[in-house]
């Protein structure tokens, strides 16, 4: 789920002959899964040929749970339990760090996510120092941590197309903590003390909705040690995220910001990933997001590339998720740019994709799909992903089956469906007026 | 001012004449040499549903004479971008939402496919097609071009490669190593598409190339039909020699970036010299590692804001060890005294005991992390054989690591990481820098791909 950068790919998809059929056949590795009586979900994948190993720890507290006023609680939650002293006055970062490991966190939307990856010896003693870290975050790391975010924040709110994005986000997410900024803000960051740090660490020791996915050189042993560090969490489930105020309408937001030429995102409702509809939207990702080319979608009309295109983001993990697509020029060209666009998004709504189209986009679907698993964290997060997924583990190998199913009236209904309403967000130089 | 200060130390030249032979040469698990002088390495990993397919040739960036800066790049670029039967090797590879890379080192060029799996077999025909049957038309060669002009662009506004290419420039005095692997913009413009048909034509050889596979592939297979498909083996030209020279005392100003910025270089031991090499990795790790170094982490704590790179990269004739640091407004001599000082634990004295066992411990686990990816994996067969010395990759991982490269880690003594920094890294560095530019002008859009070595180093 990485923002992508978009050239010219769509034209030479086109000029390519006939397309084959997709093909489906991934193998990922075998994983097998156990829940501990109190609800938390371990699920592990050994590899034979991987001389290292990594524990993805999801717990059931992201963005999205960030009460009001407190933008950025969880990031600072998480970069304090990091640094929290484990082992003799050693936090988990440099214990992890000591041994040739890592240990980092990410802040999703719906959960925090704790990667540790290290020797397979290493692993269980890490994972259960991160538990002991959450169970007591250090009230001394908030001030570090804190001015650690506060760069960070600072540094997001250079870039153009995260200012965009969060402009989508404020509007289509209302009502929840995934509508501020990742890292909250300045201001907001200032005024939290060390019982905003201390409740949000009490919502992720939650046994529902708490999954540790390992993979790599790990021995049953191995994962029963790590499994072991989760035990002592109360069983239940945390209070569950708060949903959005409904998309009715369009709505646009300006921004000014010290950049040399006009950005603009063009932000849509979307699937979530345990929706029926997400193959469906991943076909369309494919065809807008990789093409950058506007004539794609224009069923064989032609016309030059589009040079503002930058690409598209598809945010899933939320719920409802989110599909942005990114334009930049200058007046001129990001006008046409967006008019064309809304153009080739109507046409996906009106018709049904011609055959050959479609086959291409969803092969190239399925490819930009097993391409997103490269690493062991990418693994990992694929892994703890399918452990939540109602279809359970089965889920990652059978969507590359679920994409190459997907039809051209799936996409017309899911375009109808969800490619409205959208929200334009403009950030312009600070020169410009409009 | 940049060449005077450059070529002034020429008595102080040592030859180190670079073979290109990969001939005869052991090579590691894994790899097999056909009988028209190909090398192969097949590889099955589990971990990802992908595969890594990478073609590697030793020639050098600026053209057998060296007149020609950037034939290289403009060579790969163009059998990339070549249409054969309708389809450029770049529109097969996308066609099945993969990623194709041309790298570009002094020595030796990658062109390197990451895609699913299941296409593991059409991408390895094309891209071995390709590059030992090269072809130029047109309209490749035109896209080679705007792709080159765009890459030496976005180049020459990156503080990081402009100081790397500058210590070599600095170090070694003539040949490849010398030039910058992006060429120059008046190279580009005089550069024909005959040229890069002759260049391809004599480099593009079997005898100085491997073709590697790495991700869920079946090996066996993998071998045989790349044996099928395999060239006449033909002839390759001398690969050029670069001469080092001692670096000047004085810092070496070579021009504006988006940023200030400075780095130091040294010469250090070469490939086959597995000892040293292995050593100077250990010190590279010890010193440069991002969040664990002793230099990223002392610069870091000074300003988060420095971007900071450092490495030892292993090459045949004479290995580099560099270090990097750029941000706005950097004060270029204090953060070049800040790199050195934190660089003292090593040059002091032999580490601890405990000490040297938990960074030695670390950096054998840093080794195998950064090569987890089927990419990751299939670079270190290619770097490594580029520099003549197959056999010593990272990438011959097995679970005893009974590899030359962890047997020689393995080796490593606290004694032996001190005479190694004594004898490399005591005298004084090249040390260069570049300037912000004068004006608020910056450089926007992505850069040119740049992956980073396990161990062999990259210079894109």
């Amino acid at each position: 789920m990485k923002l992508r950068h978009c050239s010219i790919l769509f034209a030479a998809l086109l000029l390519v002959g006939a397309a084959p059929q997709p093909d489906t056949n991934a193998s990922f590795p075998a994983a097998a899964r156990n829940a501990l009586p109190n609800g938390v979900v371990i699920v592990s994948a050994p590899l034979a040929d991987s001389p290292i190993a990594g524990a993805q720890v999801f717990v059931p507290a992201g963005l999205m749970q960030q009460p009001a006023g407190l933008a950025g609680i969880a990031a600072l939650t998480a970069s304090v339990v990091l640094r929290t002293p484990v082992e003799r006055g050693a936090s988990l970062t440099d214990l992890a760090a000591n041994a040739g490991g890592s240990a980092t966190y990410t802040v999703d939307p719906e959960s925090t996510r704790f990667y540790i990856e290290s020797r397979a010896a290493d692993l269980p003693r890490l994972v259960r120092d991160l538990a002991s870290a959450i169970a007591n975050p250090d009230p001394a790391q908030i001030p570090m941590a804190r001015a650690e975010l506060v760069d960070q924040v600072s540094e997001t709110a250079k870039s153009p197309v995260q200012v965009a994005y969060g402009m989508v986000r404020q509007v289509r997410y209302l009502g929840t903590g995934f509508a501020f900024p990742d890292g909250g803000r300045a201001s907001t960051l200032s005024r939290m003390a060390a019982a905003d740090v201390q409740r949000f660490a009490e919502r992720y020791r939650h046994g529902n909705g708490t999954v540790v996915a390992i993979l790599g050189a790990v021995s049953d042993n191995n994962v029963a040690a790590i499994g072991s560090a989760f035990s002592a969490w109360p069983a239940g489930a945390g209070a569950p995220a708060p949903q959005p105020a409904a998309v009715t309408r369009q709505s646009q937001v300006i921004s000014h910001r010290n950049v040399e030429s006009t950005w603009l995102a063009l932000g849509y409702g979307a699937p979530s990933q345990f929706s029926k509809d997400f193959p469906a939207m991943l076909v369309i990702e494919a065809l807008l997001g990789r093409g950058g080319d506007i004539h794609a979608l224009s069923f064989g009309s032609a016309g030059a590339a589009m040079d503002a295109f930058v690409g598209t983001f598809y945010q899933y993990e939320a719920r409802p998720g989110t599909f942005v697509i990114f334009l930049n020029g200058d007046s001129a060209t990001i006008t046409q740019a967006m008019s064309e666009m809304e153009a080739g998004v109507a046409r996906l709504r009106g018709a049904n994709l011609p055959a050959d189209l479609l086959l291409r986009a969803k092969r190239l679907a399925i490819g930009d799909y097993l391409m997103s698993d490269s690493t062991l964290s990418d693994a990992t997060w694929l892994l703890g992903r399918s452990a939540m997924s109602p279809d359970g583990l089965s889920f990652e190998s059978e969507l590359p089956a679920r994409i190459a199913a997907v039809s051209a009236a799936d996409v017309k209904r899911v375009a109808k469906q969800y490619l409205a309403r959208e929200t334009v967000a403009v950030v312009l130089p600070v020169a410009e007026n409009r | 001012m940049l060449k005077s200060l450059l070529l002034a130390p020429v008595a102080a030249l040592l030859a180190a004449t670079l073979s290109s032979s990969a001939l005869a040469l052991p090579l590691a698990p894994n790899e097999t040499q056909l009988s028209d002088g190909l090398t192969v390495a097949a590889r099955h990993a589990t971990a990802s549903p992908t595969v890594a397919l990478e073609a590697w040739i030793i020639c050098p960036s600026n053209g057998y004479d060296g007149a020609k800066p950037g034939i290289a790049r403009l060579t790969g670029l163009s059998i990339a971008s070549t249409k054969v039967a309708g389809a450029s090797l770049r529109d097969l590879v996308r066609l099945e939402g993969g990623q194709i890379s041309v790298s570009i080192f002094p020595g030796s060029t990658e062109i390197a496919i990451v895609a699913p799996a299941y296409a593991a077999d059409r991408l390895a025909d094309a891209l071995v097609a390709r590059v030992f049957h090269p072809t130029v038309d047109a309209a490749g060669f035109r896209d080679a071009k705007l792709r080159m002009a765009e890459q030496q662009l976005l180049a020459s506004g990156n503080p990081a490669l402009l100081l790397r290419d500058a210590v070599f420039n600095t170090l070694f005095v003539n040949g490849p190593f010398h030039a910058s692997p992006f060429g120059t913009s008046s190279s580009l413009k005089a550069m024909t598409g005959a040229d890069v048909q002759t260049f391809a034509g004599q480099a593009y050889q079997p005898g100085n190339a491997i073709v590697v596979a790495v991700g869920s592939v079946d090996e066996q297979a993998f071998l045989r039909r790349i044996a099928s498909a395999a060239p006449p083996a033909g002839s390759v030209p001398a690969f050029p020699a670069s001469a080092q020279t001692s670096p000047p005392a004085q810092p070496t100003m070579n021009g504006f970036a988006d940023t200030a910025g400075v780095a130091l270089g040294w010469v250090g031991p070469a490939v086959d010299d597995e000892r040293a090499s292995t050593a100077m990795d250990f010190i590279s790790d010890y010193l440069t590692r991002p969040s664990y170094g002793l230099v990223a982490k002392a610069l870091h704590t000074s300003n988060p804001a420095i971007e900071f790179s450092g490495q030892f990269i292993t090459l045949r004739g004479a290995g580099v060890f560099y270090m990097s640091a750029s941000a706005d407004k950097l004060p270029v001599q204090l953060t070049a005294d800040a790199m050195r000082a934190a660089m003292k634990p090593l040059l002091d004295g032999p580490l601890p005991g405990a000490e040297f066992a938990r960074a030695l411990d670390a950096f054998r686990t840093h080794t195998l992390r950064d090569a987890q990816t089927p990419q990751e994996l299939a670079d270190n067969y290619g770097w490594y054989f580029a520099q003549g010395a197959p056999a010593y990759t990272p990438s011959a991982i097995d679970p005893a690591l009974s590899g030359d490269y962890f047997k020689r880690a393995a080796a490593l003594t606290p004694d032996l990481i001190f005479r190694t920094a004594k004898t490399y890294l005591a005298g004084a560095p090249a040390t260069v820098t570049v300037a912000p530019r004068p004006t608020s002008q910056t450089t926007t859009g992505d850069m040119p791909p740049q992956r980073v070595l396990t161990r062999g180093g990259s210079i894109r």
